[in-house]
């Protein structure tokens, strides 16, 4: 095995955060510059020495490397082999919460620093999965098989991500194109849960092509603990079966790159779906609801350099999204397609880097609920700047967007500046403004109880960060203050007896710390830790007198991921904590959510070299908590066993 | 007397008595006999047992105080205690405000906890459903005016959300909790639930209920099972008759209501009241989008056989009467709060209105509705020959003189915000 592949998997978290926590490199792009090949050989990578292990990582991503951005990028490839979901892996972030309603396949959401699910861009190379539809995006429905890493940004990130980042952006990097790399891996686990994929990369310098596929799926038969009479102290609990709760789906990602005079093509297709029993709650099963759902994307993308340190990138995107489900006796469906064009100037001027762009597009939406077909045009206007100073040792950035969603006119605003104190202290802050728009299940959708409003106003989200990264020979570790504030926040509020309808009811502030920290990894077994933290005090500013000062609903206080892995020879073994503490289930603040602590444990063993051959054995919630929720009450698994075969090429062949 | 002691006497007290149980008084309260009691409110054991307060004098801080003079402005003395005329159910502000017959707001609001939905009286106090926070707040009367509790000193009904109805019968409360699809029932002394009865047959584990208005005759609970999101005509849209004088509480019947219901509509039972020997309850029928269907219905259940009356089963409310709600009688008469506020398409109140149903006569006979063009009322309540009702998003309080036929309204619930709804959830007035 190669140094780069042996040190890989012990090293992935302090690598990460290495993306997270290094200065601002003078690559730069646009976010929406999907990552569908690797960079260029002309683009700065990153390079740290540990000691004689020499850590290779690709260029920071566009927004990490923004001054003063709170970026935590997910080595996604350390999971392999785990049972982790693609939500987990994302809640290994700090400032992250992942609202898991079902676990095993089934909807689960991503909420940062305190916003709800509407409020986080979620993309994939790029490319924006949330629809005009709302309700955030469902973490499940990527296959997990194809990511390569996960950015995490925070923070009012409208300026780079588009309208809707209040607050903040998941960006999913798939795995990129590289000749020659190969993996296939299956899996077989507890609840009748079973796992495959594949990846095999192509090409060479001048081109390249990967294709990648995923399948998961999941019998998500679990026994939990049921309470007949839950307002009855004392009552008995007794064991149920969890049923209609199967889920399936899988994807094919297809991507290349070709170089081809002073330009570079790209272009990135993929497909997937899934269909997913709806178990409904514990005293109100759903044995006949299910769902199905689909989705298509495009990217085309061609950059050309039209003089020395002026590049120009014009990008063509689509995407299709279909939902059917059957809420007995009903049926209902949704069709969504959107599609975009943009073009981005960047020009390299030494210490300054300016970019600006322009993006056209738009979404067009039909479905039961929905009066008639609804589509709203999307047209941004955007540009950023980055000074480098002191000889790249100060960093100043600005970036800010204009944009028209439909009827809603907005802007968004970021600035942030990074100093290198010292070689090993790093300060930085930023501030940023942005907004989210109505969606249209907001403004149009009628479904049983849950009416519209068609005369909303966008929500706003302010924050202001400052941070210090301390990095050496022993470890990094990264500590972020934040305070976010959310205005004209949209609530469902019970309206003439039985329906509920939003209004822009609420404000809130959310502060907090987010901490992040890796050691190198140490020792004969090369042990190393890794873990985040987050703080997040919330409160509500808006609404009845009763709950003005009180913490959201849903908002744990403190969020505790833990992980040391270590390697020795041909084994590798790693453990896990997730702590949530209590949060509260209303916004009285009368209802709690009990703290929840969850064990992984796992380890694999190398079993040939030529190819790698691995078999994981991983557990998760090894306490076999059966008393887990989600937000609702329902029922979450207990422990889990997976086991895995995983085989893929040693080398890579870099472009 | 410290909170320490107060239990440990009121043990000796029980045991000396030969009683088996051990009864636990809360702070502020003494065992008076076997019977806990709010020696500081309390005009009949004022500061202590036994020691009564003089006509017209109320007990505040354990001392008999001159009620008349006391009470503020707007408010009456009664029994010794200040009480508003009307006390309305704010659903969105989490309140509960007075108001005097006039609809004037009376004194400061009561904060509840989160979505007060409905109002039951016992034992001199009001009891609050909190329906999203699923907790109770009581309102207890002293010379100076009402206190409410709320937060941790309100009763706790478990985890989960969802009381959608409360009802008083003595010496018990009784409540719907539609998550579980059960009933509850509360010692509001030693506030604590006594009893809780999932209202789901063998065979219909994980069902929908969504049990929503009690009322009681002869010893038995009539609940309404209002059916979840998506109803199965098959499940709930029925009444489940409790015996609650059984320990445990059991469902004696259920009784089929989705026959009443027009097609492609659903029953919907809401709301209850015995009256004339039977037991009227509102069927909404609405559709999937919990619309009309058609017109607003009434049931008639007959509790000596428990089954719909054989006469009369229905009573159809007509085309101007459409999702009924609320009914309340005044003498011989069934007034029903109907109306549907499409604030979707139309932005409209339609159908809506105080419509009479005459129990003297033979079938019963449904009288001309007092019309009502910009209020959709949802609960009523009649006090000495005066109706009151709330409004469903307006926070609005009417008044309906059932002779002249004349309503009169006013805010009494502000909503949060200029823009919001507003929910009266439920009207309370004295009797």
């Amino acid at each position: 095995m190669s140094t780069w592949l042996r040190q890989g998997r012990a090293l992935g978290a302090f690598a990460s955060f290495l993306l997270a926590a290094s200065l601002p490199a003078a690559g730069r792009a646009d976010a929406g510059d999907a990552r569908a090949a690797p960079p260029d050989r002309d683009e700065p990578q990153g390079s740290v020495d540990l000691d004689e292990i020499v850590v290779r990582v690709t260029r920071p991503a566009a927004v990490a490397s923004a001054p003063g951005a709170a970026v935590t990028v997910v080595d996604a490839e350390q999971y392999a082999g785990e049972a982790k979901s693609v939500g987990e892996m994302v809640a290994t972030s700090p400032g992250v919460a992942v609202r898991d309603y079902g676990g095993l396949g089934q909807l689960a959401t991503v909420s940062i620093r305190g916003a709800s699910a509407d409020g986080v861009r979620v993309l994939i190379d790029g490319l924006p999965l949330n629809t005009a539809f709302g309700g955030g995006v469902d973490l499940s429905t990527i296959p997990r098989q194809w990511i390569s890493s996960i950015e995490v940004v925070r923070g009012a990130e409208g300026a780079r991500f588009g309208s809707g980042a209040l607050g903040g952006a998941v960006n999913v990097v798939t795995r990129a194109p590289l000749g020659g790399e190969w993996s296939t891996q299956l899996s077989r686990g507890s609840f009748d849960t079973w796992s495959a994929g594949a990846t095999a990369g192509f090409g060479g310098p001048r081109w390249g092509a990967l294709v990648a596929t995923g399948w998961d799926q999941t019998g998500g038969r679990f026994r939990y603990e049921f309470d007949d009479r839950p307002s009855l102290a004392g009552n008995p609990t007794e064991l149920r079966w969890r049923e209609n709760n199967a889920a399936y789906g899988g994807g094919l990602l297809a991507k290349g790159f070709l170089r081809a005079g002073a330009g570079r093509w790209d272009a990135v297709a993929q497909v997937s779906g899934g269909h997913r029993e709806l178990a409904g709650s514990t005293y109100a099963t759903t044995p006949d609801d299910a769902q199905d759902d689909l989705r298509a994307a495009l990217v085309l993308r061609h950059a050309r350099s039209l003089r020395p340190g002026l590049r120009a990138t014009a990008e063509v995107t689509a995407r299709v999204d279909t939902l059917d489900a059957r809420i007995a006796p009903d049926e209902f469906d949704q069709r969504a397609a959107a599609g975009a064009a943009q073009i981005v100037l960047a020009s390299d001027l030494g210490a300054l880097a300016l970019d600006g762009g322009v993006r056209a597009g738009g979404e067009r939406l039909t479905g039961a609920g929905l009066d008639r077909t609804r589509s709203r045009e999307e047209l941004a206007a955007f540009g950023s700047g980055d000074l480098g100073l002191a000889g790249g040792r100060v960093h100043v950035g600005v970036a800010g967007r204009g944009e028209r969603v439909g009827s809603f006119d907005g802007w968004s605003g970021k600035a942030g500046a990074t100093v290198e104190a010292t070689r090993f202290l790093s300060l930085s802050a930023s501030t940023g403004r942005t907004f989210r728009a109505p969606s249209h299940g907001e403004l149009y959708l009628e479904q049983g109880r849950l009416q519209p409003n068609p005369d909303l106003r966008p929500e706003e989200g302010v924050n202001a960060d400052v941070a210090a990264a301390v990095h050496g020979a022993a470890g990094l570790a990264r500590v972020t203050g934040f305070a976010q504030l959310y205005r004209d926040l949209i609530v469902y509020e019970l309206a003439s007896g039985t329906r509920l309808k939003p209004f822009n009811s609420a404000r809130a502030l959310v502060r907090g710390l987010e901490v992040e920290a890796a050691t190198r990894p140490w020792g004969p077994a090369r042990t190393s830790l890794s873990g985040s933290y987050t703080l997040l005090r919330s409160k509500s500013l808006r609404g009845a007198p009763a709950i003005v000062g009180l913490d959201l609903p849903l908002r744990a206080r403190h969020r505790l991921f833990a992980r040391v892995a270590s390697e020795w020879r041909w084994l590798e073994a790693h453990a896990e904590a997730h702590h949530v503490s209590s949060q509260w289930l209303d916004t009285h603040n009368l209802n709690r959510i009990p703290a929840a602590t969850t064990f992984n444990v796992g380890a694999s063993w190398r079993v040939a070299s030529r190819p790698e051959v691995r078999v994981h054995v991983d557990a998760r919630n090894v306490a076999n908590a059966l008393d887990l929720t989600e937000r609702f009450g329902n029922p979450l698994p207990g422990r889990m066993l997976l086991v895995s075969l995983r085989a893929g090429s040693q080398e890579r062949i870099a472009p | 007397m410290t909170k320490s002691i107060v239990p440990a006497l009121c043990a000796l007290a029980l045991a000396l008595a030969g009683c088996t149980e051990i009864e636990t008084c809360s702070t502020d309260e003494l065992l008076c006999g076997t019977t806990c009691v709010a020696v500081k409110t309390d005009a009949a054991n004022c500061g202590q047992c036994g020691q009564a307060c003089p006509a017209g004098e109320a007990c505040s801080g354990g001392v008999c105080t001159d009620c008349a003079s006391a009470c503020g402005q707007g408010q009456h003395c009664e029994a010794g205690l200040c009480v508003a005329d009307v006390y309305a159910a704010c659903f969105n502000t989490d309140q509960v405000r007075g108001a005097t017959a006039a609809l004037q707001p009376v004194g400061t609001p009561l904060a509840t906890d989160d979505g007060p939905t409905a109002i039951a009286r016992l034992g001199g106090r009001l009891y609050v459903a909190n329906n999203i926070s699923n907790s109770i707040s009581e309102i207890t009367f002293e010379a100076t005016g009402p206190t409410s509790t709320s937060g941790a000193s309100s009763i706790k009904l478990g985890a989960g959300s969802n009381l959608a109805f409360l009802a008083a019968n003595e010496p018990r409360l009784y409540g719907s909790n539609a998550t579980a699809s059960t009933l509850v029932a509360v010692d509001p002394t030693a506030k604590v639930v006594v009893d809780e009865l999932p209202l789901t047959a063998a065979g219909e584990q994980g069902k929908d209920m969504s049990p929503a208005g009690i009322a009681f005759a002869g010893g038995k609970a009539y609940v309404a099972l209002f059916g979840g999101f998506s109803p199965e005509p098959e499940v709930a849209q029925e009444i489940a008759v409790v015996n609650v004088s059984a320990t445990p509480m059991q469902v004696v019947k259920r009784i089929a209501l989705q026959q009443l219901a027009d097609a492609n509509g659903f029953a919907r039972p809401y709301r209850l009241v015995a009256a004339a020997d039977r037991v009227f309850v509102t069927l909404q029928n609405l559709n999937a989008s919990y619309a009309p269907a058609g017109h607003g219905k009434v049931a008639v259940i007959d509790p000596a056989t428990d089954a719909l009356d054989a006469q009369q089963p229905v009573i159809d409310l007509g085309q101007d009467c459409r999702n009924p709600s609320g009914l309340a009688l005044n003498g011989s008469t069934l007034w029903v709060a109907c109306g549907f506020f499409d604030f979707i398409t139309t932005m409209s109140i339609q159908s809506s209105g105080f419509l009479p149903i005459d129990l003297a006569t033979s079938p019963r006979a449904v009288g001309p509705i007092v019309p009502l063009t910009n209020e959709a009322p949802g609960s009523l309540a009649f006090c000495a020959g005066q109706g009151f009702a709330g409004d469903s998003s307006s926070g609005t309080v009417l008044r309906l003189d059932p002779v002249t036929r004349e309503v009169s309204r006013n805010v009494v619930c502000a909503p949060a915000t200029p823009s919001s709804f507003q929910l009266v959830a439920d009207v309370e007035c004295r009797p």
